[in-house]
């Protein structure tokens, strides 16, 4: 019997050098905030384990998950990863098209029952039978429920798929919906942002690769390990913001200066990932570097948060969905000292940095 | 914290490089230093006797001379904040203006003292130096890796007006969820206590160690010697 193709093969195949394979590794393990042992482990799994396929389904979007993707700085990313994640269907990127694309969906859901992974890109309009968004002659919610129903696991790629993003600000018109509100009964990862990280997006997928397994979710079904920490705890400006040095208005001396954004409606103290730790174009830089305001596209409904530069005016903290006078309602009690003990050791070990024995540890667990 | 401040002669100062120690009370006359010289008084260009070293060399021996350095540094960096909290940051409403300016759990570390740092609009773990000049050449906003005894964590260069240069970890920002000051301290003093706790100490991995070839441990390579010195290790004797 045939030996089933692994990653490795089809980075060989490609002619990726072996050196730029492993860099690629310890690129990843890196990036997931895992420690130099874990490259190993990552190139080792690319080695031996048969590629998983993907199927990569598009609904109401504007292809920047694709793009970001894609264009991810490693050259790595864009000759390898794709076809090591063995991509059978992406209507974007594949080279089959009409009703001979559609044969390959219904061939992989057969051949890899419940061992394929789905990865959405968008989300269906329901409103009038679905009908503004068809694919293949079909509405897409029903393409959507039969390719999640066979799958092992749901990666919802992008705020469209999580949360919504524009097609569902207000009024939304379509009834376009997150795909956690269509898809029951499989584990979904929501990779937030407009778009993701090229890097979180292939982290993600490595590790689950790697380990074979879901990577820790947050509550919001988020991978902690990229979504735990607010672009304004990491971000290089935040000395600014300590020191009480803003920018007032666009182009002034401040602004000259590189002080902190948040009078100009910097969403960075409410907003969950990467960005100011793991960067874009390849570490280069991020919209705050840039000299503009975070305006929060990875958090749920940011279209209809309020003007982008306009400044925040209530945060919601510990992960706790409720304005800061309900929490202080509850914390201001006998027991609400150690709840606050308790939040200030959690929120250290949460920024303690992983070496490879600990993750080693919570991996055999 | 030390809050008495010695008004004497000062603490004892020991050479980093050979270990002679300064005492103030003794001076060194024989290098025109009186006796009840403070360190921090000793004219510019005085040496070590025994090695030659600059006074940059020199560290503090006795903890009241640190305390009293510390309480200095401290008072600077929050009255700056306490500033701040009145003239820029009254206007910004993510602030928990419930809470005061203060400065918790402060002990030497490494270089100068961590502690915990709580305002209005944040509360941070701060690493501030012994000696500013040492961290002069750090540029605003760049990460750096600071290793605690419960491992390792990214601090953030920053400058605090008149304060200087210090190394902050954002815990809580804005700390909104805290009511008023006993939480704050509550949080940190858990804050410092778990960046000081020592890490429990967990068994070899087998899972890790059968994918990678690791070198034995230490333990069966060298005879360990019980409660090795400084100086037996370095001068090659055994103790």
């Amino acid at each position: 019997m045939a030996r089933e193709e692994t990653f490795y093969d089809v980075i060989r195949r490609q002619g990726i050098s072996r050196r730029s394979f492993l860099k690629f590794c310890s690129l990843t393990a890196a990036s997931m905030g895992l420690g130099p042992a874990f490259a190993d482990k990552i190139a080792n799994a690319m080695e031996v384990k048969p590629r998983i396929p993907v199927l990569w389904l598009h609904g109401l979007e504007c292809t920047c998950c694709s793009e970001s993707f894609i264009r991810s700085a490693h050259p790595l990313v864009k000759d390898v990863v794709l076809s090591m994640l063995s991509l059978d269907y992406d209507d974007t990127i594949m080279a089959a098209a009409g009703h001979q694309a559609e044969a390959i969906l219904d061939e992989i859901r057969e051949k890899y029952r419940g061992k394929y992974i789905a990865a959405i890109e968008g989300n269906p309009p329901l409103n009038n039978d679905g009908m503004y968004c068809i694919v293949g002659g079909r509405p897409f919610v029903e393409q959507l429920k039969e390719v999640c129903n066979d799958a092992a696991a749901v990666i919802a790629w992008g705020s469209c798929a999580s949360w919504g993003c524009v097609q569902a600000a207000k009024p939304n018109p379509t009834n376009a919906v997150p795909i956690d509100k269509v898809i029951s009964g499989k584990p979904i990862i929501k990779v937030p942002g407009c778009p993701p990280i090229a890097e979180v997006m292939t982290g993600v997928v490595s590790y689950i690769l790697t380990f074979d397994r879901m990577p820790e979710l947050d509550r919001q079904g988020r991978p902690a390990m990229y979504y735990g920490q607010r672009i304004h705890d990491k971000c290089y400006r935040r000395p600014h913001f300590d020191a009480g040095q803003f920018v007032e208005a666009w182009d002034d001396e401040n602004a000259r200066r590189g002080y902190c954004l948040y009078k100009v409606g910097c969403k960075g103290p409410t907003t969950y990932n990467a960005c100011s730790t793991v960067r874009w174009n390849d570490g280069v830089s991020f919209p705050i570097a840039s000299g503009h305001g975070c305006i929060g596209c990875s958090e749920d409904g940011f279209w209809d948060k309020g003007p982008f530069y306009q400044r925040l005016s209530g945060i919601p903290q510990i992960g706790i969905e409720s304005t800061a006078d309900q929490i202080g309602g509850t914390l201001a009690t006998a027991a609400g000292v150690a709840v606050a003990a308790h939040a200030g050791a959690s929120a250290v070990k949460r920024l303690r940095m992983k070496s490879a024995e600990t993750a080693a540890e919570r991996e055999r667990v | 914290m030390g809050s008495a401040v010695e008004e004497s002669a000062g603490g004892r100062y020991e050479c980093g490089v050979c270990w002679h120690v300064y005492d103030p009370a003794l001076g060194d006359p024989a290098h025109g230093v009186a006796p009840g010289t403070r360190f921090d008084a000793i004219p510019g260009d005085w040496r070590c006797p025994v090695c030659d070293a600059e006074t940059a060399r020199f560290l503090a021996l006795d903890g009241r001379e640190d305390d009293h350095r510390l309480d200095q540094r401290l008072d600077s960096l929050l009255s700056h904040y306490r500033h701040l909290a009145d003239t820029a940051m009254r206007d910004v409403p993510i602030c928990n203006f419930a809470l005061s300016v203060r400065g918790l759990g402060f002990r030497p570390w490494a270089e100068g003292w961590l502690g915990v740092v709580v305002t209005p609009w944040f509360l941070n773990a701060v690493l501030l130096p012994r000696d500013p000049a040492l961290w002069d050449g750090l540029v605003d906003g760049t990460t750096a890796a600071e290793i605690l005894p419960s491992g390792q964590y990214e601090f953030l260069v920053g400058r605090a007006g008149p304060a200087g240069v210090l190394k902050a970890l954002s815990i809580f920002s804005p700390p909104t969820d805290l009511p008023d000051d006993a939480h704050a301290e509550a949080a940190a003093l858990a804050v410092i206590e778990e960046l000081c706790a020592e890490p429990e100490v967990s068994a070899p991995s087998p899972a890790l160690g059968s994918s990678l070839t690791q070198p034995p441990p230490l333990e069966q390579r060298v005879d360990r010697v019980a409660d090795p010195d400084r100086r037996a290790l370095l001068f090659g004797r055994s103790s």
